[in-house]
């Protein structure tokens, strides 16, 4: 069987930038999945990766794996920034407060000529490729498989569970709740990094609160807390307006249509297998 | 006298104008059953979240093996060796039991980030440690059948059970049981009875229970102290509690005599 056509350009670029959305999401579902803390303001991590790495390579000329290690550490040190004054909230307000630092980060983005204003960044190397991808993402399932494992990946669903019962039984949950939005933003900023040496032009309008919602629409989908169902989510809502190229004006539509008819049928998402309280 | 492991001196917790705990003394020796009863609203539950670290009294002392609690945080209180069940029952809902019991073995486990992430051999070895140790707790309680199933899944009775198990894997010296015979049937209060008392014991833990179930509290405490309205009225041992005439005015009223 030919498959040679598999391997084309736009498929390469389809499959690359559903890689990216993988590690986005893994990141979020850390956050809101994992620790049941719904975070409206995802995509912002991601400029921070995206700006951070771009400026780097366009200005510095750094190679491309410092910006990528040091795009993803800024994004890190946001997320543990942010992580600080919400620990106390929960829910709606919680949400809230994400929402807004998304919409901060990307007025300030917008309005700093430093780093190009609405015009954004332009001729960023063109250094992301599939492997590098793949890789990527490789990494990410390897890390949050292992993680949600571990002593720290209980302490963290435990908190999601229940957080008065989590802290009686010696957790330190502000601890935890930092650790899980420095590691999700984190992960936000690589897919954010990878983001801007693949399109190698970035503007504050890619990162939107739109941007937000749609990853935490892929993870909807997939089901929340379950890293199967991330990777899932992610490439159905990734590729699925693709094949609905025809009917262009309409691939929002099919967007709104496919989240009523799950949260109908299957409100814990695909795979997933457990109510998040958010 | 026997060494006391808590002391509570004059403790007051105020809730604006309410005083849901009155300047309430009491200790708790090493290795006794201790019961708090007082009818509902007497600041039981209030006693135990100050205990624990939820709240900080507005005015008084709790010493742990010596140490002042006042400011420290629950987490750290628990790690020091104090640990709780819930009145209305707080397991990890979604998890497996014996995932519940391994959460609470957190504060005594080292393994950090990087080993759990690459599974070292010191995390691997710490991990069959601590599944081996939660079985054979889960077997102490009887619910080994159900390790895998998830806690909302488990029985009224054996979720109990099972938060009374979660709290000694802390390995906490005190444990402090909420209404543990709250809901239970006759038969599964006499069973809890024996479990309570084979874990003092057994494993040498000291437990201070609030229940309103007198047939429990009357079998099985060495002493009782009782509440209401925030302030302590009584303490002994179950023989001088059951005469005592301002405890059956608590429960039952003062005796009408000119009416």
């Amino acid at each position: 069987m030919d498959l040679s056509f598999l391997f084309n350009d736009y498929v390469m670029q389809v499959t690359t930038n559903t890689g990216i959305n993988i590690i986005m999401v893994l990141g979020l579902n850390l956050i809101t999945g994992v620790t049941g803390q719904l975070s409206l303001g995802h995509a912002a991590f991601m400029s921070i990766g995206a700006y951070s790495s771009a400026i780097l390579s366009t200005s510095l000329g750094a190679p491309f794996i410092v910006s990528l290690v040091t795009g993803t550490l800024t994004g890190a040190i946001f997320g543990a920034i942010l992580g600080i004054p919400i620990l106390r909230l929960r829910g709606d307000y919680l949400a809230i407060s994400t929402l807004g630092f998304g919409e901060i980060i990307r007025v300030i983005l917008l309005n700093t000529d430093l780093v190009g204003g609405a015009l954004g960044i332009y001729n960023i190397p063109d250094s992301t490729n599939i492997y590098i991808v793949f890789i990527a993402v490789a990494f990410a399932i390897f890390f949050m498989y292992r993680l949600e494992k571990s002593r720290h990946g209980m302490a963290i669903k435990s908190i999601r569970e229940d957080e008065i019962a989590s802290e009686m039984m010696g957790i330190n949950i502000a601890r935890y709740k930092i650790i899980s939005f420095t590691i999700g933003s984190g992960f936000a900023a690589l897919g954010g990094t990878l983001y801007a040496h693949f399109m190698t032009y970035i503007n504050p309008v890619d990162f939107g609160f739109m941007k937000s919602i749609e990853q935490l629409c892929m993870l909807v989908l997939g089901g929340m807390g379950s890293i199967f169902g991330a990777v899932a989510g992610t490439i159905v809502l990734s590729t699925i307006p693709e094949f609905l190229r025809f009917a262009s004006e309409y691939r929002m539509l099919t967007y709104g249509i496919v989240l009523i008819l799950m949260m109908i049928f299957r409100p814990q998402g695909l795979f997933g297998k457990i109510k998040v309280n958010v | 006298m026997a060494n006391n492991i808590l002391e509570l001196k004059n403790i007051s917790m105020h809730f604006g104008g309410l005083k849901a705990v009155d300047n309430v003394s009491f200790n708790i020796n090493e290795g006794e059953i201790l019961s708090l009863i007082g009818p509902n609203g007497a600041g039981k539950t209030t006693a135990f979240n100050v205990i624990t670290g939820v709240y900080i009294p507005t005015l008084g002392e709790v010493y742990f093996k010596g140490q002042k609690l006042n400011d420290i945080k629950p987490y750290k209180i628990t790690e020091m060796g104090i640990a709780r069940t819930f009145q209305n029952i707080r397991l990890f809902g979604q998890l497996s039991a014996l995932d519940n019991i391994i959460i609470a073995m957190h504060s005594r486990r080292k393994s950090n980030m990087i080993q759990s992430i690459f599974r070292t051999i010191k995390y691997k070895a710490e991990e069959k440690y601590c599944i081996e140790k939660a079985d054979e707790l889960l077997n102490y309680m009887d619910l080994l059948g159900d390790r895998n199933e998830q806690a909302q899944n488990l029985p009224y009775g054996k979720q109990r059970k099972l938060e009374i198990a979660r709290a000694m894997a802390t390995e906490a010296d005190l444990l402090l049981l909420d209404e543990p015979a709250a809901g239970m049937n006759p038969q599964e209060t006499e069973e809890l009875m024996e479990i309570i008392k084979n874990i003092r014991k057994d494993l040498k833990k000291t437990i201070f229970l609030i229940e309103h179930d007198m047939k429990l509290v009357m079998g099985i405490s060495d002493r009782i102290v009782v509440f209401d309205y925030g302030q302590l009225i009584a303490e002994g041992t179950p023989e001088e509690i059951k005469k005592n005439p301002r405890v059956i005015e608590a429960y039952l009223g003062k005796e009408v005599t000119n009416a």
